[in-house]
C-alpha cells in the first residue's frame, strides 16, 4: 500500500529531524549521499549568511559554531536574509563579550533591522512638543571596542586592532543617510537611559526624524 | 489530453524564436549581456528578493539595489522566469509568497514564460507548521501526485497567461514509491504534462546525472521524453563526489551532455530555448571567456537544428 503524499512528506520531514519514520531506505547509498548534500547545503547557507562575523574567528571556531548551528536545525532557509537573521541570533549568544566578532554580529543585526525599516517605516514626528518617546523598533546602537574604521578595515584583510574599552558608539536607524553613523556622547547617553527629560528637545527631534527614537504606539 | 504548443509560428504571432539564454550574473562583464551573444536572459527571481515578516505575513520583497541592477543589466533582452521556491509538490500547499512575487513581477518585469522544478522542499511538522527540508526532494510517481501537481500547474499557467514549464530534477534517491500505471519519474512528468497542458523544461544535465547514478543509458533515458512538450532545455556542468555524479553547476558542459543536446534538438519538432546554467560561486574559476564559448557552442547547435526545422516545416 503506497502512502499518501501527505504521509510520505510528513514522515520524511520527521525523519530529517531525527525520528525513525523515513519512508525511504536510510541505509541506501543514495539516501546517505542525499543527507551529505543536505548537510553541505545547510553549512554553506550558514557560512554565506554570516560571512563577515565568521571572518573574525579562527577556522576551528568557525567550523564549531556552524556545525553546532546546523546540528540544531539551522541552515534550512532558502532566503539569505532569513538565514542571516536566524544564524546571527544564534551567534549573538555564543560569541564572547567583549569581542570584535560580537560587535560585527550586532552590527549586522542592526543593519538588517534598519534596512527592513527603511522599506516599511516612515519616521513620524509629532508637531510641537516632543512628547513621550522610546527606542525605534528598527533602530540600534552598537558599541565598538576599537576605532570602527580599523575594525571594518580588518574585514578587508587589515590588522585587527586590540580590544579596548567600549569607546565608539554607532547608531543604526532607517532614517539615517546610509542607515548608520557615529553617535555623539549625548545621543549614546540618551539611548542608554532614555532620560529624555535631561535631553534637549532639538536632540530628541533630530533622532525622531532619523527613526532612532519613536513615539510609542 | 490538453494541448501544449510553444511554437511562436502558431501560438504567438509576431514573436521571434528565442534561442540561447543565460542567467543574470551581475559579477560578469556587461558585454556578455548583448544580443550578439545572448537571445534572452533567464531570471531566478529569488536572488533579487528577501523574505520579510510584514505584519505576521511572509512577503518576498525586492532587494532594491540588486533588483534594479539586474533590470538595468538585462532589461533590453527578452526575459523568462525560473523560480526555485514554489515547492509545487508539497501536499499542504505551494509556497504562497512565491506566487505573490510572481504576481508583482508580471507587471514589473514581464516574462515570456515561467518555469519551476518538479519537487518539494517544505513539509508540515507535527504542529501543522510548514518547515523547510533543507534540500529539494523528488516526488513519488503516483496518480495522487500527478493530479495534484497538474491542477496546480494548470492554475499557474492560467494565472499568468504564459506557458508554464516543469523541470525534471536531479536526485539520488532509489526506489521512490510509484503506482504501476505511472511507473517512474518519466511517467510522472508525462502524466502531469498531459493532464495540465503545461510544458517541460528538459534539464539535460539532470537527466544525465540520474542516468549515470541509476545505471541507465542517457540516450535511452532521453528517448523517454515527449519532445513535443519541451519548451526549454537546460545544459550545465557537474562533478563527482563520493561515487555520485552531482548536478553541481560548477563548470563547462560535459561532452556527453552536448551529445544529448544534439539528440534532443534533432528529434524535436521545435525547441524555443537552450539555457546554460552555472552557479555564481564558480564564475571566477570558469571565467568569462569559457562561459562565452559555452554560449556560442549552444547557439551554433540550436541554430543548426532550427534551420533544419524551418526547411522541414
Amino acid at each position: 500500500m503506497i502512502q499518501s503524499l501527505a504521509a510520505f512528506q510528513s514522515n520524511l520531514g520527521r525523519a530529517l529531524l531525527g525520528e525513525d519514520t523515513c519512508p525511504i531506505d536510510t541505509q541506501s547509498p543514495g539516501f546517505r549521499f542525499t543527507m551529505t548534500v543536505r548537510r553541505s547545503w545547510c553549512e554553506g547557507r550558514s557560512i554565506m549568511a554570516a560571512r563577515a562575523v565568521l571572518s573574525f574567528m579562527t577556522r576551528v571556531d568557525q567550523q564549531r559554531l556552524v556545525r553546532e548551528y546546523v546540528d540544531h536545525g539551522g541552515g534550512l532557509a532558502w532566503f539569505q536574509a532569513t538565514e542571516s537573521e536566524r544564524f546571527l541570533a544564534f551567534l549573538a549568544v555564543k560569541l564572547p563579550e567583549p569581542s570584535h566578532a560580537l560587535t560585527i554580529c550586532r552590527m549586522s543585526q542592526a543593519l538588517a533591522k534598519a534596512r527592513l525599516g527603511s522599506s516599511t517605516v516612515v519616521p513620524l514626528v509629532k508637531q510641537g512638543e516632543v512628547g513621550l518617546v522610546e527606542r525605534g523598533r528598527h533602530a540600534a546602537l552598537v558599541w565598538f571596542y576599537a576605532d570602527p574604521g580599523e575594525v571594518m578595515a580588518a574585514l578587508n584583510g587589515g590588522q585587527l586592532p586590540p580590544i579596548g574599552p567600549p569607546s565608539h558608539a554607532v547608531l543604526f536607524a532607517p532614517g539615517i543617510q546610509g542607515l548608520f553613523r557615529v553617535a555623539t556622547e549625548a545621543e549614546a547617553a540618551l539611548w542608554d537611559t532614555l532620560a529624555v527629560a535631561n535631553a534637549t528637545p532639538a536632540l530628541v527631534s533630530a533622532l525622531l526624524m532619523e527613526g532612532v527614537l519613536a513615539h510609542p504606539p | 489530453m490538453k494541448p501544449f504548443d510553444l511554437d511562436p509560428r502558431r501560438t504567438a504571432p509576431g514573436r521571434n524564436p528565442l534561442g540561447v539564454g543565460f542567467g543574470c550574473h551581475l559579477s560578469l562583464p556587461e558585454a556578455l549581456y548583448t544580443a550578439d551573444l545572448l537571445d534572452f536572459v533567464e531570471i531566478t527571481p529569488e536572488i533579487y528578493h528577501r523574505a520579510e515578516n510584514v505584519e505576521d505575513c511572509i512577503r518576498l520583497l525586492p532587494e532594491r539595489t540588486l533588483f534594479d541592477a539586474a533590470l538595468g543589466r538585462c532589461g533590453s533582452l527578452p526575459i523568462v522566469m525560473h523560480s526555485v521556491s514554489l515547492s509545487i509538490g508539497s501536499a499542504h500547499g505551494m509556497y504562497r509568497p512565491c506566487l505573490e512575487m510572481m504576481d508583482r513581477l508580471q507587471t514589473e518585469w514581464p516574462f515570456r514564460w515561467y518555469s519551476e522544478h518538479l519537487q518539494f522542499q517544505t513539509t508540515l511538522d507535527t504542529d501543522g507548521k510548514s518547515t523547510e527540508t533543507g534540500i529539494p526532494f523528488p516526488l513519488p510517481a503516483t496518480n495522487e501526485v500527478a493530479e495534484l501537481v497538474a491542477d496546480r500547474a494548470a492554475f499557474i499557467q492560467n494565472r499568468y497567461g504564459v506557458p508554464f514549464l516543469l523541470e525534471n530534477p536531479a536526485h539520488y534517491l532509489p526506489d521512490l514509491p510509484a503506482d504501476p500505471d505511472i511507473g517512474d519519474e518519466f511517467g510522472l512528468m508525462e502524466a502531469i504534462l498531459l493532464r495540465s497542458g503545461c510544458g517541460q523544461l528538459l534539464d539535460l544535465h539532470n537527466l544525465y546525472c540520474n542516468a549515470v547514478n541509476f545505471n541507465l543509458n542517457p540516450a535511452v533515458a532521453l528517448s523517454r521524453i515527449n519532445m513535443d512538450r519541451v519548451g526549454e532545455i537546460h545544459i550545465a556542468g557537474g562533478s563527482w563526489r563520493d561515487g555520485f555524479y552531482m548536478d553541481a553547476h560548477d563548470g563547462r558542459v560535459p561532452e556527453a551532455v552536448w551529445d544529448l543536446l544534439e539528440q534532443a534538438l534533432s528529434s524535436a519538432r521545435y525547441i524555443p530555448a537552450v539555457v546554460f546554467e552555472i552557479l555564481d560561486e564558480y564564475l571566477e574559476r570558469v571565467g568569462p571567456d569559457a562561459i562565452a564559448q559555452q554560449l556560442e557552442r549552444a547557439r551554433n547547435t540550436w541554430q543548426r537544428y532550427r534551420a533544419v526545422a524551418q526547411v522541414g516545416a
